[in-house]
């Protein structure tokens, strides 16, 4: 599915930890390529291998971790380049927006410190100049008295404005590609609708291509243009967004669908997927879903394949051995 | 699987409120010396609880929904004209003596994990309402009944003895709950129950609730930032903003019908799995951020962020208006769009 004039492309990559208990595999086998410009949202529940991924693309695993496989970005593989020369490009080109907001920023320095770094250190920025350019970053993101926050440190915001802290953070240095890993999840649904509005501005004015992180596949509805569907490791379903939502073809896709009480629906529609997600101590050796899945059988058995689908349109790829009809 | 609104007029209120305000002390100086400043987190709200329903209360963070529950509770100090648990008036007792209450209102809360003691095993924070409120049962009973409630909240007897940080998040709150039921009380207070759980694991607490409504005859307060999520599981819901109660209705008015222009804005912003929708919404409707409950706008709290807002809005703060399905606080509101 690779395309000529992809800004960022991953090819077959796997994750691994080493524990005391032997060798567990986050992600298996994952490519997908992103355009500039492009939007790619990556849906999935907690141990889906999909903040995995992420980390391993910007060179953040756990020491414990070792990540195989290709992540080119414009053109050059950045997956284990030494720090120094990754350090050239996280940050300033390739940006990242943390999950949890109360944890990311450093509780001893003020948010200006923290703000100004990525311009200090990669654009050789003034300070007066730095400070400048957060202070706007921060009206943009119509933060209260900029001026305050910028003297004051994390501990002093509720969740939603650390969120928009580190957003602004992320984008200060305008960088190319944004990923941001459940930038939404701690916040209100008017200030996530906020956000989300923002992040579509920017993608227009600056071009910047976004990875977003979410299990909220009604959050990458109006923001992505294609979605990956991950779940124990694996990419379930991946394709154009219209075709996730209108021409669901995987089980765990349908059923992530119907288990998200949503406004539009009516009350008793809500299904709930039995069990649990697979923990990655004893993951099936199958297809993941298979335990949870009504449609599951004995083909069930072996992993399926990541596959096009043959009647649908051109980039729907699905892993499933029943996708005859629509899921 | 509907649920019914069970609210006929004549029936007597399990819960009665009238003007119930809770205040905090905060210091508010920026530098050495302290400055203390009232802070009023919920300014006079007034309902009715009634038997087998659920009241959803929804709203930003910071509106209030959950220091309401708390003094609901009686876990933080509260004042009001009147606050009446089930036929006892408990305006002017002071929550140290509530007694009783306590029993039958029990609360499930919002971090699964941390509201777990980790040094306890589940066997003993499923007993420790038993322990307080029962304190004549034998050692065996009491295990014999957290394996019952165990059961009853879809969990295994072999958790008996496993430690909070072994198990999910779905199962810490199924935990969660399991606590909160054992005592077999008659209102649970549910704050923000699903929001730390995993997409799957939300909609299997949500009809767990449900099917513990149904069997044991529950009344249930759900507070949730969610509107789906409340929309899902209430008979009515209440809609806050800055400590004030914006809008109270029957379920299908409000969702349906919103007569507050805030609310309006909440259904507005929820995202829709439809991309084709979503790609062309506006997001005109609420701009800006909640102002700060220590220096709440003037008038109508929600003037500062409304598209309908006017002068009289910023002067004077609307009243209350009780109609048949819903009740508002608003002067321009949506009735007629």
């Amino acid at each position: 599915m690779s395309t000529h004039s992809s800004l960022l492309e991953v090819k077959n990559l796997n994750v691994h930890f080493q524990t005391p208990e032997g060798e567990l595999q986050a992600v298996r086998d994952l490519s997908f390529s992103l355009r500039q410009g492009e939007t790619l949202g990556v849906v999935g529940e907690s141990g889906s291998g999909k903040s995995q991924t992420m980390l391993a693309m910007m060179g953040l695993l756990a020491n414990n971790a070792r990540a195989e496989g290709q992540v080119l970005f414009k053109g050059d593989n950045i997956l284990n380049l030494p720090t120094a020369q990754l350090n050239q490009v996280r940050g300033p080109q390739l940006a990242m927006i943390f999950q949890d907001p109360m944890t990311s920023l450093n509780p001893f320095l003020t948010v200006e410190r923290q703000m100004t770094e990525v311009l200090q250190t990669h654009q050789n920025a003034s300070r007066g100049q730095a400070r400048a350019a957060a202070l706007q970053m921060l009206e943009k993101l119509r933060i209260a008295d900029p001026l305050r926050c910028l003297n004051s440190y994390p501990h002093q915001f509720s969740g939603g404005m650390r969120q928009r802290i580190m957003i602004a953070m992320a984008l200060l240095s305008q960088p190319d590609v944004l990923i941001a890993d459940e930038p939404t999840t701690a916040l209100d649904v008017t200030v996530q609708a906020q956000i989300v509005a923002l992040l579509r501005q920017l993608q227009q004015e600056h071009g910047t291509s976004i990875i977003m992180v979410t299990h909220d596949l009604g959050l990458v509805a109006g923001l992505s243009d294609q979605v990956m569907v991950m779940y124990g490791g694996r990419v379930m379903e991946h394709a154009q967004a219209d075709d996730i939502f209108y021409n669901t073809r995987h089980p765990y896709t349908r059923a992530l669908l119907e288990s998200v009480p949503r406004l539009e629906h009516a009350d008793d529609a809500l299904l709930a997927i039995p069990g649990m997600p697979p923990s990655l101590r004893n993951m099936p050796v199958g297809c993941p879903f298979a335990p949870r899945c009504a449609r599951a059988d004995n083909d069930c058995q072996r992993p399926a394949p990541l596959s096009l689908v043959t009647d649908g349109k051109p980039g729907h790829w699905v892993a499933c051995h029943h996708t005859g009809a629509t899921a | 699987m509907t649920p019914t609104a069970p609210t006929p007029p004549s029936q007597q209120p399990l819960l009665q409120v009238r003007d119930l305000r809770v205040r905090y002390t905060v210091n508010d100086s920026p530098g050495f010396w302290p400055k203390t400043r009232q802070l009023e987190a919920v300014k006079g709200i007034s309902f009715d609880l009634y038997a087998g329903e659920t009241l959803g209360i929804v709203g930003e963070s910071g509106c209030g929904k959950s220091s309401l529950a708390k003094a609901l509770m009686g876990l933080i100090p509260s004042q009001s004209s009147l606050l009446k648990w089930f036929d006892q008036d408990l305006t002017h007792t002071p929550i140290g003596r509530w007694g009783a209450v306590r029993r039958d209102v029990q609360m499930v809360f919002q971090d699964p994990l941390s509201s777990l003691d980790p040094r306890l095993n589940v066997l003993k924070i499923i007993a420790e309402p038993l322990r307080t409120h029962e304190p004549g049962l034998s050692a065996d009973q009491r295990k014999a009944a957290v394996i019952e409630t165990l059961i009853k909240v879809g969990l295994e007897e072999s958790m008996l003895y496993r430690y909070p940080h072994e198990l999910s998040g779905g199962q810490c709150q199924r935990i969660g709950i399991a606590r909160a039921i054992i005592l077999r009380p008659k209102v649970i207070l549910c704050d923000e129950p699903v929001s730390a759980l995993d997409v799957s694991i939300q909609a299997q607490i949500i009809q767990l609730l449900r099917q513990l409504q149904r069997e044991m005859n529950l009344t249930l307060v759900f507070i949730s930032h969610d509107l789906a999520v409340v929309k899902h599981i209430s008979h009515r819901v209440m809609v806050m903003y800055l400590g004030t109660m914006m809008e109270l209705g029957h379920k299908d008015t409000l969702f349906k019908q919103p007569a507050h222009p805030y609310t309006q804005a909440l259904l507005d912003a929820a995202p829709k799995a439809d991309p084709r929708k979503e790609r062309h919404k506006s997001f005109s409707l609420l701009s800006g951020d909640i102002p700060s409950p220590l220096d709440p706008p003037a008038g109508c709290v929600f003037h500062t962020r409304c598209t309908r807002a006017d002068a009289q809005c910023a002067l004077q703060a609307p009243s209350f208006k009780d109609s048949e399905s819903s009740s508002y606080a608003c002067w321009h509101p949506l009735l007629n769009t």
